[in-house]
């Protein structure tokens, strides 16, 4: 079967806006262009120097890349040909896609392509029914052929990590050879959508994403302690909001008297061996009974003070999640060996403790503490924030190549037309993750974070759909 | 080029980890961009996020700017792996260029902290400043003037306890009579102004405290008033006869009869109560150590001033001013980041009816403590507002530098000296030449038993003696010996961070913490006490980093060098009461602490300038 070299209007397309390769029935492509075929071979890598050596599994780039084409057109007839000649000079002097498949290959791909002009040769010949004209086009690229567009899920995300799948979301395998930005699609109006909140969302996509665990813990799990007068622990406290139905309760009595009395919460978490090493985002689940400044400084190791974490004193007494900084594993250390040993180097965890006090303002008031989590925050993590709920049926899509979120009336992947939503936004703050081929990629997505307005309980399960291109750097 | 973006901590590329975001939740359509090659970020201590800047190419020579980069447009600098802002500010320039059919942005942004340039107020913390004091009816046998202060001892209701250095004299001069109501006084006439122009924002007083003194007791009262803006004026204090020995006392809001909390200015004035006399001799009754304590509240708005006794009133933190700040100018502006207080750091002048900018507070207040600093920083979160830092360099290293950086230190030896050799000039216009010697280490250590000289020419100084001009003689070369070499150390790979204990790429670095050169590579330093050295041990002042180097450059601080240092808190007291001393009655404008400071660097620049011309 012959090459298919088209330029489609879209990547995923496979309808010819003109055919590259033209082969109307009853005549023979017998010639070889210039001996070379399609070359794709200007795909610069490692900036003229080795890279950097790191972990095994770190993911290189490419970023640009130019294609030479070749051109064979045929046409029935002279003024035909020059009509076909006209059409490609047109539509490559925009933005323009290519479709590509190998010969004798099964499997499409899409080069988004940048303008350019062709070169075309010119025979002049005596009189005959039609035509073929040879050339190339010479055109910078992007940096990876574009597979079919691939959709996972919609898959249900619960938010309760007393559950194992709790957070979760996994991309199995994508084709390709590259890392490829994802796209998140979420029409839960009723509950991700539906109020004021951000919604984390992170990957981990080295290692064995799968076996990455540990990452919760129940503020139970750990060991509540107070110091000082004025403030008093429970621990475990019911409360069946709470993820696995307990926590630890802070009493702050009216007569505290500030910041030189603290309750605080020290636990270590499971999070050990050859996945542990990375940097995480430290995240705690917490509510408190009054609008008050409360304060959370973390101490990772016995060692390491991370910036303390306020509450601001105009946000709520709703239960939600709060980011508390950053903390790397193995604490304090490089996270891998120089040395090149055959064996992994793993991480053990370190003991965080959290430190709560509150300004003394002389109320009576309570501080709970559902659980912490560990988030991996090496690769790409982000949050969006919601200004407020969405109507029914809006959609909500995280695009991983323009790093933005959108609210839209309708789904954008299928609505013939969709409209903003409204005077809600969506504000995208971080990195939309990429996934990596050949592996189950990890999404994280949580809900809730860090608001002001109304957080959704832990018991929704938002349903997200995850669509990808596969990317190539050469051709699948 | 190849770029990394794996769970790994070297070889990342700020075009694939960095985002440039402009416009966010403001602009009609934002924009976010991969790190542009020449995107350069600036992190500066005292101030936090600095500048940004970068270029943006942009399609479409015939269309219009982009709505996002409109001057005033929030710019935001956030790392991808974590979702964290590492710089957050505002578009300042667009820089709008075009050439041919190409059009480029050269945008240029300045950090958030700028904000709290344009925002303006009258402020008052603490006033003890003659010059707000008017005189009040006019007793012309007698006009009011402004004594030195002599007569007077330190109040017992300030919480510095600093030896007056002004009064407000009323004479009575011989012959004069003092008919029956006769009166005289003194009005603290700026915050009477200021509730004239702008009654919302005249800053309202919590406290007073006076002391009185009379040369002879007489049937004349010392009455002390209180101005409110709604209450008409409450009478503070009223003692039916002046004493000969002074005699101070303080009212608050909240105690007694000051119950309004409008109160805006005071008066203080003699009344004439007995009968009408004719003085014998020449007498005069004193008002002095007059301190006024604006009302001050904390980061939620609730009023901070001390209350828990009689001297706590005066008492004026570093950190309470910055509390204040949050309260009021800044709230809705910045959030609270670390707000360190420092009990042993008391103001004493902080007083602004003309007006002031919030960064000029800050500035004023940083003048006191040179081992805090105010930084405000991006937020943690994409709808927060910046964070203001008022906090300690602190004691150990956050960053050890090894030998994979490049550093450069400069200064420090060039005036190596133990030795001043000073020219001055007597009272009598003779020109005399003196020697003052100090012992300095690093001399004695290098140059074993010799003498290193400067030449200080004090000529033009006016008049002096001996001992004056070997006093500046020792400050200069004190000052040298204090003057470390300072440098710059460029670090391109990741560098462990000790106090968060992670390892950070170089845009993560941040000013404001010690950094130590070559020690063991990511070694953690313990907690160990370190001093600025000029050798090994750093201040770090600023970080510039470049995406297109992907390095950032730190400047080094070796110490002793910030103008912030000139009065270290130890001599605090001891600078003020000498600059006290110093004045004179006709210049009797109290020696506020920002101007002895004022006073010390001008005159080590014009050491500096001697120095450098005989050299």
């Amino acid at each position: 079967m012959a090459a298919i070299l088209q330029i489609v209007a879209s990547v995923g397309s496979t309808t010819a806006l003109l055919d590259l390769n033209d082969n109307p029935a009853g005549i023979l492509i017998q010639k070889d262009v210039g001996g070379g075929g399609l070359s794709l071979g200007d795909v610069t890598g490692a900036d003229g120097g080795m890279p950097v050596w790191s972990l095994p599994d770190s993911i290189t780039e490419v970023t640009t890349r130019r294609i030479t084409v070749p051109v064979t057109l045929f046409a029935t007839t002279i003024d035909g040909l020059g009509t076909k000649v006209q059409t490609l000079v047109k539509l490559v002097s925009k933005p323009w896609i290519l479709r590509v498949r190998r010969s004798g290959a099964t499997v499409d791909s899409w080069l988004r392509c940048y303008p350019c002009i062709p070169q075309m040769g010119s025979e002049i010949t005596g009189s005959h029914g039609g035509g073929v004209v040879v050339g190339v086009i010479s055109a910078a690229t992007e940096p990876y052929g574009y597979g079919a567009r691939v959709d996972a899920g919609p898959t249900s995300v619960g938010q309760a990590p007393n559950v194992s799948t709790a957070f979760v979301l996994d991309v199995s395998a994508p084709a390709g050879d590259a890392p490829t930005p994802a796209v998140l699609r979420c029409s839960d109006t009723t509950n991700l959508l539906g109020g004021a909140h951000g919604t984390l969302v992170a990957v981990r996509r080295s290692g064995v994403p799968t076996s990455l665990t540990g990452l919760y813990a129940s503020a139970d799990a750990g060991a509540g302690a107070v110091f000082g007068a004025g403030v008093t622990v429970t621990d475990p406290f019911a409360d069946a909001t709470f993820s696995g139905g307990s926590g630890v309760r802070f009493s702050f009595t009216s007569g505290y008297a500030g910041s030189a009395a603290y309750g605080w919460i020290t636990y270590t978490p499971t999070l050990t061996g050859a996945e542990a090493p990375g940097v995480y985002k430290l995240l705690a689940r917490v509510r408190r009974s009054a609008a008050e400044d409360v304060t959370f400084a973390p101490l990772i190791a016995a060692t390491y003070s991370l910036d303390p974490v306020t509450f601001p004193n105009d946000s709520g007494t709703n239960t939600r999640v709060i980011d508390l900084g950053l903390v790397q594993l193995p604490a304090g250390q490089p996270q891998q060996l120089a040395a090149p040993t055959a064996t992994t180097y793993g991480a053990a965890p370190p003991t965080i403790e959290v430190r709560i006090t509150k300004g003394a303002t002389g109320v009576a008031s309570t501080v709970d503490v559902d659980w912490f989590a560990l988030i991996p925050a090496d690769e790409d993590l982000g949050v969006v924030y919601q200004s407020g709920a969405a109507a029914a049926g809006v959609w909500m899509t995280l695009d991983g190549y323009a790093q933005e979120a959108y609210l839209t009336t309708g789904d954008p992947f299928l609505a013939a037309s969709t409209a903003h939503a409204g005077t809600i936004s969506a504000d995208w703050l971080g990195g939309i993750p990429r996934l990596y081929p050949g592996i189950t990629n990890r999404l994280y997505i949580m809900a809730g974070l860090n608001v002001e307005g109304t957080p959704p309980a832990n018991t929704i399960t938002p349903a997200f759909t995850v669509s990808y291109w596969p990317r190539y750097t050469w051709l699948p | 080029m190849a770029t990394m973006i794996g769970r790994n901590v070297a070889g990342l590329q700020p075009s694939t980890v960095l985002q440039v975001q402009i416009g966010r939740g403001v602009a009609a359509r934002s924009i976010s961009i991969p790190a542009p090659d020449d995107l350069q970020i600036t992190w500066t201590v005292p101030g936090g996020d600095d500048t940004c800047s970068f270029t943006l190419p942009w399609p479409g020579a015939t269309s219009a700017r982009p709505d996002a980069l409109t001057p005033g447009m929030p710019v935001r600098v956030v790392d991808c792996r974590s979702g964290e802002i590492q710089w957050q500010g505002r578009v300042v320039d667009p820089g709008t260029h075009q050439s041919g059919g190409e059009r480029t942005f050269h945008v240029e942004a300045v950090g958030s902290r700028h904000d709290a340039e344009r925002i303006a107020t009258l402020k008052n913390y603490i006033d003890r400043d003659p010059a707000n004091w008017r005189p009040l009816y006019d007793w012309k046998q007698g006009p009011m003037t402004v004594g030195d202060g002599e007569a007077f001892t330190a109040s017992g209701t300030d919480a510095l306890a600093i030896d007056p250095s002004w009064d407000l004299t009323f004479p009575l001069p011989q012959n004069s009579t003092t008919t029956t109501g006769a009166k005289a006084g003194a009005s603290y006439l700026v915050g009477y102004g200021a509730a004239l122009g702008l009654p919302n924002e005249a800053p309202r007083l919590f406290a007073v405290a006076w002391d009185i003194l009379a040369s002879v007791a007489a049937s004349t009262s010392a009455e002390v008033n209180l101005g409110t803006l709604g209450a008409g004026t409450i009478n503070l204090y009223l003692l039916a006869a002046w004493p000969t020995v002074q005699t101070g006392s303080l009212a608050r809001q909240g105690f007694g009869v000051w119950t309004s909390t409008d109160g805006i200015y005071w008066t203080v004035r003699w009344v004439r109560t007995g009968g009408s006399v004719t003085n014998a001799a020449d007498q005069w009754l004193s008002w002095a150590n007059l301190i006024t304590v604006g009302r001050r509240v904390d980061r939620y708005g609730v009023v901070s001033n001390r209350t828990t006794s009689g001297i706590a009133e005066t008492t004026l933190y570093c950190s309470d001013v910055v509390e204040d700040l949050l309260g009021t100018m800044l709230d809705g502006v910045f959030v609270a980041g670390t707000v360190t207080q420092d009990p042993s750091i008391l103001i004493d002048q902080a007083c602004w009816y003309k007006g002031i900018t919030a960064t000029g507070v800050l500035e004023h207040v940083a003048g006191y403590d040179a081992d805090s600093y105010w930084a405000v920083w991006a937020p943690a979160t994409s709808s927060g507002l910046p964070r203001l830092d008022w906090r300690k360099w602190g004691t150990t290293a956050r960053y050890v530098l090894d030998g994979s950086t490049d550093y450069e230190l400069a200064g420090g030896a060039d005036l190596l000296a133990n030795s001043a050799l000073i020219a001055w000039e007597r009272g009598n216009g003779i020109p005399q030449t003196t020697r003052a010697t100090v012992t300095n280490p690093a001399v004695s250590r290098m140059f074993p038993g010799a003498t290193r000289d400067i030449v200080l020419d004090l000529s033009d100084r006016g008049p002096m003696d001996g001992p004056q001009a070997r006093t500046l003689g020792y400050e200069a070369l004190t000052e040298l010996a204090a003057d470390r070499s300072s440098g710059s150390a460029t670090v391109r790979g990741t560098i462990m961070d000790d106090a968060a204990g992670r390892l950070v790429q170089p845009w993560e670095i941040r000013p404001g913490s010690p950094v130590r050169l070559g020690g063991p590579p990511q070694q953690y330093t313990g907690g160990v006490p370190l001093r600025y050295d000029g050798e090994t041990t750093f201040k770090l002042t600023q970080v510039t980093y470049s995406a297109g180097s992907n390095a950032a450059v730190l400047s080094l601080d070796g110490g002793s060098r910030t103008a912030a240092k000139e009065v270290p808190k130890s001599n605090r007291r001891h600078a003020l009461a000498a600059a006290h001393a110093a004045h004179t009655a006709h210049t009797a404008h109290l020696a506020a602490a920002a101007r002895a400071h004022a006073a010390a660097v001008a005159h080590r620049a014009h050491v500096a300038h001697r120095l450098h011309l005989l050299r």
